[in-house]
């Protein structure tokens, strides 16, 4: 018997022999000069890295349009400045500023005109005056930032063909690169999107937004449902309830996204930022549950757990109860029901749920250090005892025998929580009759208690 | 050889990197290979917290996540990329093909790249659905719009070609292999095939550049025309009975059919990387599973004795349940699972009276009892059996006695399934097969006894498990590969491609990977299964002479069939052929009238019924053990059932 044991161990160590082998077997060598295969060995698969051809071939398409896209760009900068810094800055874009005709208003006019005209004519001229001074000024100022196309050289827009109207179709000029087009809504199939396009911007954010058309360049502040949650802008003001969008054409709107595009990786929301955070509290108890476990090993079972264990403990379940905290404000952030951002934050949950799951059972092994004082309250997701907290003494024998029963409802309770989100109602059905159980079971210890304690107060009155 | 692991490998190196909040966006082709070799929570323990579609256009920005793209670079998928990348959603992209990307198709993408959002370029060539480790598919049930065949049953539909081309260079590529091929040479297809990754892998040579094995692998590539039998059987292995029975999607199988199901269980995953009891018990035979699934439901039952709450006395009971209670949850979940699984083959069982069928249909494809034309004839007017099952065993009689006296009767009996509830266009099917897969087309004789003789002398015959009347018929490519291991396979009908080395011929190979044009069955699954499991246990032992020692074999499909998919491939394919499929075959013209029945079949002439015509080895012996055992069998499914019904009371 004991010999072929020992036979079968020793064909077992020459069969295991050439897998430790194995790292000499796959360093990776091309071509079959270097050898062959050991039989039955699953080399990884053949994978092409094609990213050096790919960038190569973007370099060289990028640097024909390099300069042009540069350009835009600035010009894009400077619109922004013009049209939605504060005042006090727009000032040196509109140069010269004469600062009367921009902020002109009832007493800017020349008084000696006034005799002449009735009031109906007078306030007449107060407002073309009002907005055709501004008009002027900006206009002047975007066409220093983009030169533009002639009037007379266009009779139709130039991407959907259709023929210019002084009153149907009016002439529009893209304030990025000058050209005219229309601004007429989608129609299909010629016009399968608008030919031009309207935006505002937030110098202080950062923040640019598309619009949709408003009354002549009064836009309301609209985010449009393709540029996402328009995060960033302050809520409107009462002086900027109408913000002048500004006129690009839908070929320059590509200049217009990669601005958004840059701002936004920039920006970090707090989404991200709690994120960030969980994952680092993960990494955090990755790294101190092998020391923790370690210490466990070396404990006696009988014996008390060592203040090194005790802190490490300590430490793991400060450490879970943050987790717990971060991963459940992920979850409450407020968002769009059913939207992507909403299904992100749920999967998050659930990504959390399992690593709780994982690796707080280690922690329930070691025999706890006896509780003097702040009985549990720091155990995470325990539902810390709004039952027993006034009238429950923590070192009472009571407290005790409900302490691994109200943990036990907790974590039932992040499992049904658990198995309703991935939609296993079977488990969950399961979980729930489960739960009812331990809490009719923590229902009676509590009722027995009370009996009890009323019956002990009965006889300490007798 | 394990394709499983293979593409799971793949897929975990994608959603590695970054660390960081991920979303992964696919495409209609690589969706069922990473939810075949993945799992949500594999998933998420990567970051990825999304999946979604590449081409689903109502997805919202989410700036601060970063993008891992999976898609094949086909036409459809490049598009809704480049449509991507102008207006990226992501902060970051990281792009992976299942397939070789064309020079072309960089500078397309690198076009759009305004943003400069791509960070990665990869192919990974994962590129095929992984069903077990030794088995995969190419995901194509021929559809009329999703053509298998061009014109004929010899020639390829065009994109189906290069789809397999594509795929099949992926399993070489993903386990590295440079194989030698073969092919069955009635099959003008397999031929193509061959030819065509031949040249694939002599053009992608720095692909195919790695360490060789000492023997070149062997691809052999099959046409399931040489054996129309297997798939048109009915199955008793659990994962093959499931598949043919209710259906094996991606791993997913749909209960919502199923009377009184439980609203959690209408749709259920089954599949042998996350299902211990299936990954034990997916070969067994359907009387085997009865018991070892009573065993479970046994187990399952003392273990949450152990879990009720009277139960749990101390706080080391609590600490154990609070340690347990995951598994046991899970465990719980697939209790149920099985029992309403096996619970719903046995009603479909006993609802379509396959136990009946079934043996006829055993004695029709393996020569044994019950293959006279009265017992079909029995069948075919029984009310009591659907019509489908009726034209499967008309088209295994036909297949069957194309040949032999009883030809005269294959008229007389699609008369008679037409007037037993039989669809007409359905009954043309019978023609169709013996005209596309008929003993003409076949390069091998299926029921010839003396491959009977010969498989009862194999070493492979006690690889069939339980010896009993539903088990006896055994694939063809049981036998093919024999004949390999043999040293016999002949290169008249199983040439090489040429290019292979001169010695290929005289070389044993050791890794053997068979793909069947048209489609796989998971009764050739396991076959191949089974004679790897002989294998690894014989290659260890010193001196074994065992012919299949230290073979690995894998098998692969253009999909994997089960009988209604089979029959309705060769309905769709035959709408395409010339209309002459649907005459009789030539050996039957001179003296049977064209399938005109709807003209009432008045005058329609047919042979005698000539009783007695073929009986032939079945020796009463072997009949009467038949009888012992189906009855075991019936016991079985009794206490199948039995069961069944127990849990679902309690
Ligand atoms: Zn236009
Ligand atoms: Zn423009």
């Amino acid at each position: 018997m004991s010999s072929r044991s020992t036979s079968a161990s020793t064909a077992a160590s020459t069969t295991t022999t050439p897998v430790s082998s194995i790292p000499r077997t796959i360093t990776p060598v091309s071509g079959a000069s270097a050898g062959f295969y050991r039989p039955g060995f699953q080399p990884k698969g053949v994978y092409r890295p094609r990213t050096d051809e790919f960038a190569e071939a973007r370099k060289s398409k990028r640097s024909a349009g390099k300069i042009e896209q540069t350009r835009l760009e600035r010009r894009l900068e400077k619109l922004i400045n013009l049209h939605f810094s504060e005042p006090s800055e727009k000032s040196k874009t509109l140069q010269p500023p004469p600062a009367r005709q921009r902020r002109s208003s009832l007493f800017d006019l020349d008084f000696s005109e006034l005799r002449g005209k009735s009031a109906s004519e007078l306030w007449k001229d107060v407002i073309n005056s009002q907005a055709q001074n501004g008009k002027n000024d900006i206009r002047a100022a975007e066409q220093r930032i983009t030169p533009w196309e002639g009037d007379s050289a266009v009779s139709q827009c130039p991407i959907c063909l259709v023929s210019f109207h002084p009153i149907t179709n009016r002439k529009h000029h893209c304030r990025l690169c000058g050209r005219i087009i229309c601004s007429l809504p989608v129609r299909h199939p010629q016009r399968p999107v608008t030919c031009s396009l309207l935006f505002v911007a937030n110098t202080k954010t950062g923040v640019i937004e598309e619009v949709g058309e408003g009354i002549d360049y009064g836009v309301r502040r609209r985010t449009t449902s393709t540029m996402g949650p328009g995060k960033g802008i302050p809520p409107p003001g009462d002086d900027d309830k109408f913000l002048s969008g500004v006129r690009i054409c839908r070929e320059c709107r590509s200049v217009l996204l990669r601005q958004q595009h840059i701002q936004e990786a920039h920006s970090t929301p707090m989404f991200a930022k709690l994120y960030t955070l969980l994952i680092s509290i993960e990494k955090e108890v990755e790294d101190l549950l092998p020391q923790f476990q370690e210490l466990l090993l070396s404990l006696n079972n009988d014996e008390r757990p060592t203040a090194g264990a005790s802190a490490a403990r300590k430490r793991l379940v400060e450490a879970f109860a943050h987790y717990d905290a971060a991963a459940k404000r992920i979850r409450n952030l407020p968002c769009v029901r059913g939207s992507s951002q909403d299904r992100v934050q749920m999967a998050i949950l659930a990504r959390a749920n399992l690593f709780l799951q994982k690796n707080m059972f280690p922690l329930q092994s070691l025999p706890k250090p006896a509780r003097r004082t702040n009985s549990g309250s720091s155990t995470p997701s325990t539902p810390t005892l709004a039952l027993n907290e006034t009238t429950i003494d923590p070192d009472s024998e009571l407290a005790h025998a409900l302490q691994p029963l109200l943990e036990q409802e907790a974590l039932l309770e992040t499992f049904v929580q658990e198995a309703t989100t991935k939609r296993k109602f079977e488990n969950a059905q399961t979980l729930r009759e489960n739960l009812k159980e331990i809490r009719g079971e923590i229902d009676r210890i509590v009722a027995n208690a009370e009996r009890e304690q009323a019956h002990g107060k009965g006889k300490g009155r007798t | 050889m394990d394709v499983f692991k293979a593409v799971e490998t793949y897929i975990t190196k994608m959603v590695s990197e970054p660390s960081a909040m991920k979303v992964l966006l696919l495409d209609t082709h690589t969706t069922p290979i990473v939810s075949s070799a993945s799992t949500q929570s594999t998933l998420l323990s990567h970051q990825v917290y999304l999946t979604d579609r590449i081409d689903n256009k109502r997805r919202d920005r989410m700036a601060h996540m970063k993008c891992v793209c999976f898609i094949q670079p086909s036409e459809d998928s490049l598009e809704a990329l480049a449509a991507e990348l102008r207006e990226p959603k992501y902060g970051e992209y990281y792009l992976y093909f299942s397939n070789i990307l064309t020079k072309s198709a960089i500078e397309r993408l690198a076009d759009v790249d305004e943003y400069e959002v791509v960070r990665e370029v990869q192919e990974h060539f994962a590129d095929y659905i992984p069903i077990l480790p030794s088995l995969f598919s190419l995901g194509h049930t021929p559809t009329a719009d999703r053509s298998l065949y061009g014109s004929s049953a010899t020639t390829w539909d065009p994109k189906a070609l290069e789809r397999a081309v594509q795929a099949i260079a992926a399993v070489l590529l993903s386990l590295k292999k440079k194989p030698v091929i073969r092919y069955e040479s009635m099959s003008p297809m397999a031929k193509k095939l061959g030819v065509e990754i031949q040249h694939r892998i002599q053009s992608e040579a720095s692909l195919f550049d790695f360490r060789l094995t000492q023997v070149a692998p062997l691809l052999l590539i099959l046409d399931r025309r040489n054996d129309p039998v297997t798939p048109l059987l009915s199955q008793w292995t659990y994962q093959a009975m499931v598949h043919e029975l209710i259906g094996i999607n991606n791993g997913r199988v749909n209960l919502s059919l199923v009377p009184d199901i439980r609203p959690e269980l209408a749709e259920v995953t089954l599949s042998t990387s996350t299902d211990s009891f299936f990954q034990a018990h997916h070969l067994a035979t359907f009387g085997d599973l009865g018991t070892h699934l009573k065993t479970y439901v046994q187990m399952y039952q003392s273990k949450s004795q152990a879990h009720a709450p009277s139960n749990i006395q101390s706080i080391e009971d609590m600490k154990r349940f609070v340690e347990e209670y995951p598994e046991f949850r899970k465990l719980g979940g697939n209790v149920s699972k099985h029992v309403a699984i096996v619970g719903e083959l046995s009603r479909l069982v006993e609802r379509d009276k396959l136990l009946t069928v079934g043996e006829v249909e055993q004695g029709l494809a393996s020569g044994g009892q019950g293959a006279d034309l009265k017992t079909v004839q029995d069948l075919v007017t029984d009310p009591t059996i659907p019509p489908f099952n009726k034209l499967r065993l008309v088209c295994l009689y036909a297949l069957r006695h194309q040949k032999t006296q009883a030809a005269n009767n294959i008229a007389s009996l699609i008369e008679l399934a037409l007037k037993n509830g039989v669809d007409r266009e359905d009954a043309k099917l019978v023609y169709v097969l013996m005209n596309i897969a008929g003993s003409d087309q076949r390069q091998d004789d299926l029921f010839s006894t003396d491959s009977l003789l010969a498989m009862g002398r194999s070493a492979l015959k006690g690889l069939k498990g339980i010896e009993n009347v539903y088990m006896q018929h055994a694939p063809h490519l049981s036998q093919t590969l024999e004949n390999l291991f043999k040293g016999k396979l002949r290169e008249a009908s199983y040439p090489f491609i040429e290019g292979a080395g001169i010695n290929a011929g005289l070389q044993r190979p050791q890794d053997v990977i068979i793909f069947i044009i048209g489609g796989a069955t998971f009764e050739e699954a396991r076959t191949v299964a089974l004679l790897n499991e002989a294998s690894s246990n014989t290659s260890g032992a010193t001196g074994s002479t065992s012919t299949s020692a230290g073979l690995r074999l894998l098998l692969g499909g253009t999909c994997i069939h089960s009988s209604s998919s089979f029959v309705e491939m060769i309905k769709c394919a035959a709408a395409s052929f010339p209309s002459s499929v649907y005459d009789p075959p030539a050996v039957l013209a001179n003296n049977l009238p064209a399938l005109n029945i709807n003209l009432g079949g008045v005058n329609v002439s047919l042979g005698g019924n000539t009783t007695g015509v073929y009986r032939t080895s079945g020796d009463m012996g072997v009949g009467v053990q038949a009888d012992g055992i189906r009855d075991g069998m019936k016991t079985l499914f009794g206490k199948v059932k039995q069961g069944v019904d127990q849990i679902r009371n309690s």
